[in-house]
């Protein structure tokens, strides 16, 4: 009904426009016409044309010019005779061509309106569908495009509606986030709980076997005797690590976040881990400005360290393999700030990570090495790190030409902490 | 009864009108002629319309006037149009007027004359052939004569279009300063020219109906 209204109100206020348009055109449009033909330029031209008559009479030497002069006014005087004999469908001509580009700019001007106004509703539909899907929870809403197949619309933009769109997509983009990062921080919870509970039930008996151990010690005194029980000792002792592995991931303390500037806190830990791995090098690409983030040093170097003896361990697993046995590999690691999040990007040229393992990396006991080599909780810890930074751990890349892990980090805002120059460096060793 | 009487009133209204159409555009002199010879339609007693006030100063302006003779005639055989052209055009420095009748069936003819009297004359005199030989043409019944007055040639009226549009690019290219505004707004201009330039058409000042009597010889059958 709307609808209908404002296509009678566009008619009729084109309509008056058009009326108003032809009576207020008619006296200009006939006005320019009328001076060109008007009679007194005629009749001077008829008069010029005697002068050259007479003149050609006074001067009959000359009458070839005179003759010449008086046939070219006689033709521009025949041309304005035949103009003022056609004047009417001249000027009848004239208004319908300005009628014709007024009519054309009114019908665009309304198509444009009726367009856009069409594009507004199919946005707003859009829109509209949006929001519902992120009430009803759903994952990631977008609304980048709305009407069907031939004419589809950019919902996002810079008017308000496109705003609004802009605004959903983000709210959407930090819902599934936090929901995310709440769902891994909850599994981890749960093992965290489970570890710690196996390192409970573990340390206990541990304890008891090591106090019974040395009263056998004791008891027996023979050589042979110390030999085994230097053997039990140090399988109680691996037993041990294990347990003491687990309650260091059940206890992960919360991190201590300070106000840093990445680029030369990464720069400190490369410089004094430059020599830690024999088989790679450690770099740091320049970055071009300083990046400030609110961070625990301390662990952003658990993390860092990580990565770095992960590429480490598969590279020199691939050398055992014999495919590049003398290779120096290498790992960089890039800083870079887009909008409100740094990244920090680890990149490796090491053998990548095994497809099977993908999905689950960050799972905890995930690993691809060998029984007693390692518990598979280190991707873990460094995610949950991440996590309580309020950031993200994330495989970017995986191939035979290397890995990349990144690092993500919320910019420290304007109100946080002053720089961690002015504090001690509690991390360094 | 009343289809009688509804059919006969519409009658009377259309042979009222004709009349008045007929007595207003007909000037007072007597009816032209329509005369066989040699099987030939021939029009004869032109009506005096160079005499037309409206003519009269038309044919001096140096443009050439055409006279454009319809006529439509009912025969046996069913309707039959025919025609001719008179061009009459006065030269402006020699001061005399250029004649040319073309009949529908004869070769044109072309004639100057000194004054306008004797063009008048002529124009009495003048034989037009209308209708070529057919044999149709013996049994015309009834006939009419329309003459129109075009003030002025298709070659004036294409000559004029020609310089009506170079002269409105001229003042648009004076009007424009900047090159590429102009290259822009060429395309639309010169459409603008054309429509403006053809808008320029012959069309008749003077619409003349006649009836003329059609005038049969002795020993032709009717």
């Amino acid at each position: 009904m709307n609808w209908i209204r404002t296509a009678v109100f566009l008619t009729v206020a084109s309509v008056i426009s058009a009326v108003l348009f032809w009576s207020l055109q008619r006296g200009l449009s006939e006005s320019w016409l009328t001076v060109g033909v008007h009679p007194e330029v005629l009749d001077e031209l008829d008069a010029s044309l005697q002068d050259q008559r007479r003149l050609a009479e006074l001067d009959p030497e000359n009458e070839t010019v005179y003759r010449r002069e008086f046939e070219r006014r006689a033709e521009l005087m025949q041309r304005l005779r035949v103009l003022r004999h056609a004047r009417a469908d001249v000027v009848r001509r004239y208004q319908q061509i300005l009628l014709a580009i007024f009519g054309f700019t009114v019908a665009l001007v309304i198509g444009g309106w009726m367009w856009r106004q069409r594009r507004q509703e199919l946005r707003l539909e859009a829109l509209r569908e949006a929001l519902t899907e992120l009430a009803r929870g759903d994952s990631e809403v977008r609304v980048a495009e709305a009407g069907r197949s031939r004419w589809r619309h950019r919902v996002v933009g810079r008017d308000l509606i496109g705003r609004i769109a802009a605004m959903v997509e983000e709210t959407s983009r930090v819902m599934t986030s936090h929901r995310r990062r709440l769902k891994a921080l909850e599994n981890l919870s749960a093992w965290q709980e489970s570890a710690r509970r196996h390192a409970h039930e573990m340390r206990t008996p541990l304890t008891a076997a090591r106090l019974e151990l040395r009263r056998l010690e004791r008891l027996l005194s023979s050589d042979e005797a110390h030999s085994v029980s230097a053997g039990v000792v140090q399988e109680l002792d691996r037993l041990g690590e294990f347990a003491r592995r687990f309650t260091s991931f059940a206890r992960l303390p919360a991190p201590r976040r300070v106000r840093r500037e990445l680029g030369a806190l990464v720069r400190d830990i490369a410089a004094t881990f430059e020599g830690a791995w024999a088989n790679l090098h450690l770099g740091v690409a320049p970055c071009r400005e300083p990046l400030e983030a609110e961070v625990d040093g301390e662990m952003l170097r658990q993390v860092l360290v990580n990565l770095v003896d992960n590429a480490s361990l598969a590279m020199a697993a691939e050398a055992r393999a014999g495919t590049e046995a003398d290779r120096l590999g290498a790992v960089e690691i890039r800083l870079h700030r887009l909008g409100d999040v740094v990244y920090l990007d680890v990149s490796d040229d090491g053998p990548g990570i095994d497809r099977s393992v993908r999905s689950r990396l960050f799972e905890p006991y995930t690993t691809t090495r060998g029984i007693g080599e390692g518990m598979g909780l280190g991707l873990a810890i460094c995610r949950k790190i991440l996590l309580d930074h309020d950031g993200e751990l994330e495989l970017v890349d995986t191939s035979e030409r290397g890995t990349t892990f990144r690092l993500t980090l919320p910019v420290a805002s304007e109100s946080s902490q002053e720089p961690a120059q002015n504090v001690p460096h509690l991390e360094e060793p | 009864m009343r289809r009688a009487a509804g059919g006969a009133s519409i009658g009377t209204v259309v042979a009222l009108f004709w009349t008045a159409l007929v007595s207003v555009s007909t000037p007072l002199a007597g009816l032209p002629r329509l005369e066989m010879e040699g099987g030939v339609l021939v029009l004869r007693s032109l009506p005096p319309i160079l005499a037309d006030e409206e003519v009269r100063s038309h044919l001096e302006t140096g443009l050439t006037t055409t006279l454009a003779l319809r006529l439509e005639a009912r025969a046996s055989t069913g309707r039959v149009e025919g025609g001719a052209v008179v061009t009459i055009r006065f030269d402006l420095w020699d001061e005399v007027f250029h004649a040319a009748a073309v009949g529908a069936a004869s070769p044109p003819r072309r004639l100057r004359f000194q004054s306008y009297e004797d063009l008048e004359t002529w124009w009495h005199g003048l034989d037009l052939e209308v209708l070529p030989a057919t044999s149709a043409n013996n049994t015309l019944t009834q006939a009419r004569l329309v003459i129109d007055v075009v003030p002025f040639s298709a070659a004036e009226a294409q000559d004029t279009q020609r310089w009506f549009s170079k002269t409105l690019d001229d003042a648009k290219t004076s009007g424009v300063d900047d090159a590429s505004a102009q290259q822009t707004s060429d395309a639309l201009s010169r459409t603008f020219r054309l429509m403006m330039a053809t808008s320029i058409q012959r069309r008749a000042i003077r619409v003349f109906r006649y009836e003329p009597e059609i005038v049969r010889s002795a020993e032709e059958p009717p």
